[in-house]
């Protein structure tokens, strides 16, 4: 190392900036793998570099977003309140209407006609039937309260057969499965 | 029209509405395609796990081929000659940075020896034909990055090397580097970097000896034995009709290699050639103890648990499944896989419909 105690010093800035050429770099990461201090040195480093890099990305709060968003809504709301067909096509009118564009069916605000009312009470009843249905499948086929057995996830044997069978991959290490495994045994 | 036979047509029609959405719902639901992308049938990944490799999407060069015939070579000289030395192996993720330096003896025919440098551990072996380098993997690689040769020269643990870097195709980043060594192939030094440009894993000689092939101080034979059975498209077309997962491609690029079972795990390999990531599924719920001291995180909006090392760890469960990711590759790739994995699993409509009807029938059956 260059710095005077035999530890990084000003060099853990330039790793992390990756200004070291080659042999350098690698004999400073091979020396911070075995030097806990360095190590914590590198990792202050890392995480102030990326504070840095963060802070020069716009970052909206969530909750600002949220109520811009709210605002956007409700101006648009507004919007269709006052002209509801702004922005949309027309209605396609019917067949059968009277002067003012009304379904010819009779005066306006008049009842419907017993038997369009006997159609929409079906229509109703099918629809809250079909609602009811399902409810009903929800109900039945939702997620069961039992999830099965506690689950202990094997991570260290994971990782040793992660690296092996990985090992022939053109991007990983050929030693890989047996670094995996000395370094898991630790 | 009696009042009878009116009563009776609006029966008939509650009921039929009623059945046609009892019968919709589950259609529905079976065919939901879970998030992160499209959800594979069986035959989808049959074809993914048999696929011969892809073809590359645009005509390799001469630059291409000389990069290709480099890390052939490297992967020969991996398999093929004696050496010896000192590597370490540093990582970094959102979770934390970890680091080994291990002594490394390989000796044709024998394997890979590993020792922690400096620790009084009994050294590990591994197999030696690990080494082989994956044609489909190579393939891969091909497919989604541009390799070429640097012209610059350069040096690794003292000896002169050609250094071949990978860039996505259609952009300019380098997503990887390769040193390999000049005079007999080895790989000497590679490091694999996120889209930001940062490191996110590297390994280096820091000193290699491969003139004289030191006695071989193994065998003891360590982890690498039972890497389970491994599993063919049918095989693996049961499992997803039972409700497992195994998306064929993450979002990412990264590609369905390989499936293989073992002690009720599946575990499935993905890859894109450069980048590498192994998801491990079991049936069940998470065992909170089995997370005591892992740092609690969100990743595609779902709660996870990471814990740094030399490769990535991470676990989450939802659905009755318990996943853990492994995984040498950027936090974006490990946010894909969460979230491909994170939508409940596709249960079969004969299932859901049995186990609908085994709920319904516990609510009238005390006993049950």
């Amino acid at each position: 190392m260059s710095a005077r105690d035999g530890h990084l010093g000003d060099l853990a800035a330039a790793l992390v900036d990756g200004a070291l050429d080659g042999d350098t770099r690698d004999h400073a990461l091979a020396h911070v793998a075995g030097c806990p201090r360095c190590w914590s040195d590198l990792d202050e480093q890392r995480q102030v570099k990326d504070r840095l890099r963060r802070l020069a990305e716009p970052d909206v709060p969530h909750a600002l977003g949220r109520r811009l968003a709210d605002i956007a809504a409700a101006a648009t709301l507004d919007t269709a309140a006052a002209n509801p067909a702004a922005g949309r096509p027309g209605p396609i009118p019917s067949r059968r209407v009277d002067r003012a564009g009304r379904p010819a069916t009779g005066p306006r605000g008049s009842r419907p006609a017993p038997r369009r009312r006997r159609h929409r009470r079906r229509l109703a009843g099918g629809v809250s039937a079909l609602a009811v249905g399902v409810a009903v499948v929800v109900v039945a086929l939702g997620p069961g309260r039992d999830q099965g057995p506690a689950v202990s996830p094997a991570v260290v044997r994971y990782s040793v057969e992660h690296a092996q069978s990985t090992g022939g991959f053109p991007g990983a290490d050929p030693a890989a499965g047996a670094v995996m495994t000395v370094s898991t045994e630790r | 029209m009696s009042a009878a036979l009116r009563t009776a047509r609006v029966f008939a029609l509650v009921v039929g509405a009623g059945a046609l959405g009892g019968i919709a719902l589950p259609v529905l639901v079976a065919g939901r395609l879970p998030a992160g992308g499209p959800a594979l049938g069986p035959r989808s990944v049959a074809l993914t796990l048999q696929a011969a490799p892809q073809p590359t999407a645009e005509p390799v060069s001469a630059a291409e081929l000389r990069a290709i015939g480099l890390l052939r070579r490297a992967a020969v000289a991996g398999r093929d000659s004696a050496y010896s030395g000192t590597q370490y192996v540093t990582s970094w993720s959102a979770s934390g940075t970890s680091s080994v330096i291990v002594d490394l003896q390989h000796l044709p025919g024998h394997g890979v020896l590993a020792r922690l440098s400096g620790a009084h551990q009994t050294p590990t072996v591994d197999d030696p034909g690990a080494a082989d380098l994956d044609p489909r993997a190579l393939a891969l690689l091909e497919q989604h990055y541009a390799l070429s040769v640097s012209t610059l020269l350069s040096q690794c643990a003292g000896r002169p090397a050609q250094v071949v870097e990978a860039r996505q195709r259609g952009g300019s980043r380098v997503a990887g580097r390769f040193w390999v060594d000049r005079a007999n192939g080895l790989l000497l030094r590679r490091e694999l970097y996120d889209s930001a440009g940062r490191t996110v894993r590297a390994a280096a000689f820091v000193d290699v000896d491969m003139s004289v092939p030191r006695p071989w101080a193994g065998p003891s034979r360590g982890g690498g034995n039972g890497q389970g059975t491994s599993l063919g498209a049918d095989d693996l077309a049961d499992l997803l009709h039972n409700g497992w997962q195994a998306p064929g491609r993450l979002a990412g690029g990264l590609e369905l290699l390989d499936a293989r079972t073992h002690d009720g795990v599946l575990h499935l390999s993905y890859t894109d050639g450069l980048f590498a990531l192994s998801v491990f599924s079991q049936p069940g719920r998470l065992d909170p103890e089995s997370v005591k001291g892992w740092q609690a995180v969100r990743l595609a909006g779902r709660p996870a648990w990471a814990r740094p090392g030399l490769s990535q760890r991470v676990v989450w469960s939802g659905g009755g499944w318990v996943h853990t990711a492994v995984a040498d590759a950027p936090d974006s790739v490990v946010s894909a896989a969460v979230a491909a994995f994170a939508a409940a699993p596709r249960e079969s409509l004969r299932h859901r419909i049995g186990r609908g009807l085994d709920r319904m029938g516990s609510w009238v059956d005390p006993t049950s």
